[in-house]
């Protein structure tokens, strides 16, 4: 009963808000004169919200490939300047629960990181892609947190409560998962699966019938970042580790060593990641 | 994609008065026209964004509230061709309108008015349109006769400009290896990346046509043409693999059958471009510079990859 | 050798790891030490990120005494049964933490 309720709520949304100071950032850039298109597109790519509302852009009906574009780069040389601007100035802001949305998207952000670190040493080519899904994996924790902020509440009671992982709760709590919830948004959104395959999955790895590689990069990412306590004002234990998902990417155990080194340095110096801070 | 020319008409209708609304729609429904009522651009950004109208009905009130950069990205269109654009004023507007000049406006209506009035507007706008704005069905870019029209204006006020002709090399073994449908997204996507590039580069002075299958056009500034094949050709070789299975973008080539029907490899498809300026020869009509540009971009096709070439025999 | 957004990078910073452009070119070698220059030039290329010497940086947060971290450590293990894999992520946590890396 309760995930029909969310599928409805899903269905009649608008589109995600953006943390505050990250819109801020990006309307400022999108209508300072001669921005180059990089430096844009950094910064679109270091907010969840604003870059699937590009992919969501690019990926529509209108433009006559949907479910084809799964790189942020391309959406923005196929939407152009004067629709990238008109979706940056349109967007919609976060309003409350900030402090969560921040936390969030930290962990986001972080995720982004360790997983680009991670899929190099695994030989995955395609760092564009592991980055942004690393970005947008926790897309369904967003869009549950904005829908249903007081249901929300709840899942992190029951997790600080009942020493939960926050999947488990939101099961408890909605009925479904948020990775489930981001793969029912991304398709509304006619994004293509080899994106939102590996979001549906990056707690369920062994699960995925398509780009199971990237879903076990991120899902160990995921883990690593947790470990290393970044990103969660309710999200507090590390979640299991899918056994599959760290074998079969022969990762090997110098290999991550240094990356959970490094994650471990670098996420305390997330500010040097954080494009919209000072 | 029949769908796009066979689809009921929709009308945007934007007005603070939402039984005045409300009444144009239900007059306009009953003649088979799908409608859709706002009071303000604002919350209705996204829906237009994704799916533009055909004709948008203003009350003068609604191009005052900042939303013009919304209203003008509309109507001033770009592969869509533009949306025509009804707008309603009270009887003293009249001058008001005459003066709007960011506005492109199609035609008015007073208000109050009948709504037999208000058909016959938006059917005629419809009708005009339809004579003056031929396009091709597929990618909605202006088709051979704006082409000529408007390659024949620009020869005709001598101002130089650079006229290119281009089309994809190897686009027939990638339609019968992956079908007909991926090679119009690929076609959707070629039309998308030459608008956006010529329109960032020479914002309203440029112009881009689709004449139908591979084949489009596209007229410039000639002092900048260099510089729009380039970003052109670095962003079409760039987007393009996404159109292509993984295993073959592995393997760089695609397998798929010659003319003669026999299995073969073939590279994956490259940008070809040729162009003709008046800077260095006359032409007195679209033939011609049509015909020198064509022979150009076959010559560009000589070389693997995506290329232009220029006319530099005169100088 | 912390990863800097390239929006973040300031004069005096030392890159610690080579730039490639995308043809495999060496484009800034190890070692190249930032200057306004190049952070414009970088500002405009395609890099999201480059890794600079933890010593070219300026600010350094003071980190929470060890045994707070540890403890905290263990309670977000604590909901997990520690197999191979997450053992090894967090002894290296902990290492990472004992030599108080900045990277």
């Amino acid at each position: 009963m309760p995930s029909l309720d969310v599928k409805k709520k899903l269905e009649g949304m608008a589109g995600l808000p953006s943390i505050p100071r990250a819109a801020k950032h990006i309307s400022e850039l999108a209508t300072t004169p001669h921005t180059p298109m990089k430096r844009l597109e950094r910064a679109i790519g270091s907010d969840p919200a604003m870059a699937a509302r590009m992919l969501r852009f690019a990926n529509s009906e209108i433009y006559g490939f949907p479910n084809r574009i799964d790189s942020l780069s391309h959406s923005l040389i196929l939407l152009g300047v004067d629709m990238i601007r008109g979706l940056i100035l349109s967007t919609r802001v976060m309003e409350s629960n900030l402090a969560e949305a921040e936390a969030l998207w930290r962990h986001s952000l972080a995720v982004s990181w360790v997983a680009s670190e991670l899929g190099v040493r695994v030989g995955l080519k395609d760092l564009e892609r592991i980055s942004l899904v690393g970005l947008l994996h926790d897309l369904g924790k967003l869009a549950l947190l904005v829908l249903f902020p007081g249901k929300y509440e709840t899942v992190a009671r029951k997790v600080r409560i009942n020493k939960l992982d926050s999947l488990a709760a939101e099961i408890e709590v909605f009925g479904v998962g948020h990775a489930e919830v981001a793969g029912q948004l991304c398709q509304s959104w006619s994004l293509p699966s080899s994106i939102y395959a590996p979001i549906v999955h990056h707690h369920s790895p062994d699960q995925a019938k398509e780009g199971f590689a990237l879903a076990a990069v991120i899902h160990v990412a995921d883990v690593i970042v947790k470990a290393a306590g970044v990103g969660h004002t309710h999200d507090t234990y590390v979640p299991p580790v899918v056994n599959d998902a760290w074998r079969e990417l022969g990762i090997s155990e110098d290999d991550l060593k240094e990356v959970v080194f490094d994650a471990a340095g670098q996420l305390r110096n997330l500010e040097l990641l954080d494009p919209f801070s000072g | 994609m029949a769908s796009s020319r066979d689809r009921r008409r929709s009308i945007l209708i934007v007005t603070k008065e939402d039984l005045f609304g409300q009444g144009m729609s239900s007059a306009l429904k009953s003649k088979g026209y799908r409608t859709w009522v706002a009071t303000k651009f604002r919350l209705i950004l996204d829906r237009v964004y994704l799916a533009p109208p055909d004709l948008l009905l203003l009350d003068e009130e609604a191009t005052r509230e900042g939303s013009q950069d919304i209203i003008t990205w509309m109507v001033a269109g770009d592969f869509q061709g533009r949306v025509p654009l009804i707008i309603m004023v009270d009887e003293g507007g009249l001058a008001r309108v005459a003066r709007m000049r960011r506005l492109p406006v199609d035609d008015y209506l007073i208000k109050p008015f009948a709504q037999e009035e208000l058909l016959l507007k938006v059917d005629l706008c419809f009708r005009r349109r339809e004579r003056q704005w031929e396009r091709n069905p597929l990618t909605l870019l202006p088709g051979n006769l704006r082409i000529i029209r408007e390659i024949q204006r620009r020869l005709d006020i001598d101002e130089p400009f650079a006229f290119a002709y281009s089309d994809l090399s190897d686009f027939k073994p990638f339609n019968d290896r992956y079908g007909f449908s991926r090679g119009d997204e690929v076609l959707h996507m070629t039309a998308r990346i030459m608008t956006n590039t010529v329109k960032e580069l020479c914002q309203q002075r440029g112009f881009v046509g689709h004449i139908g299958g591979d084949d489009f056009v596209f007229s410039t500034d000639a002092d900048i043409v260099d510089e729009v094949c380039q970003q052109m050709i670095e962003r079409f070789d760039f987007v393009l693999p996404t159109f292509y299975e993984e295993e073959d973008r592995e393997r760089g080539f695609i397998v798929s059958l010659d003319r003669k029907g026999n299995e073969n490899r073939f590279p994956f498809m490259s940008l070809a471009i040729g162009i003709a300026t008046n800077e260095t020869r006359k032409f007195s009509h679209y033939g011609e510079i049509s015909e020198v540009a064509s022979d150009l971009k076959n010559f560009a096709k000589k070389w693997p990859g995506s290329h232009y070439y220029r006319d530099k025999r005169v100088r | 050798m912390p990863a800097v957004l390239t929006d973040k990078l300031k004069v005096g910073m030392k890159l610690c790891q080579a730039l490639y452009t995308d043809k495999g070119k060496v484009y800034l070698p190890a070692g190249t030490i930032l200057d306004e220059k190049l952070l414009a030039e970088l500002s405009r290329a395609r890099y999201k990120y480059v890794r600079v010497d933890s010593s070219s940086l300026s600010h350094k947060k003071a980190a929470p005494p060890a045994s707070d971290f540890e403890d905290r450590l263990e309670e977000r293990f604590s909901r997990v049964a520690l197999c191979p894999f997450l053992r090894l992520i967090k002894e290296a946590l902990k290492a990472a933490m004992t030599t108080g890396s900045q990277g």
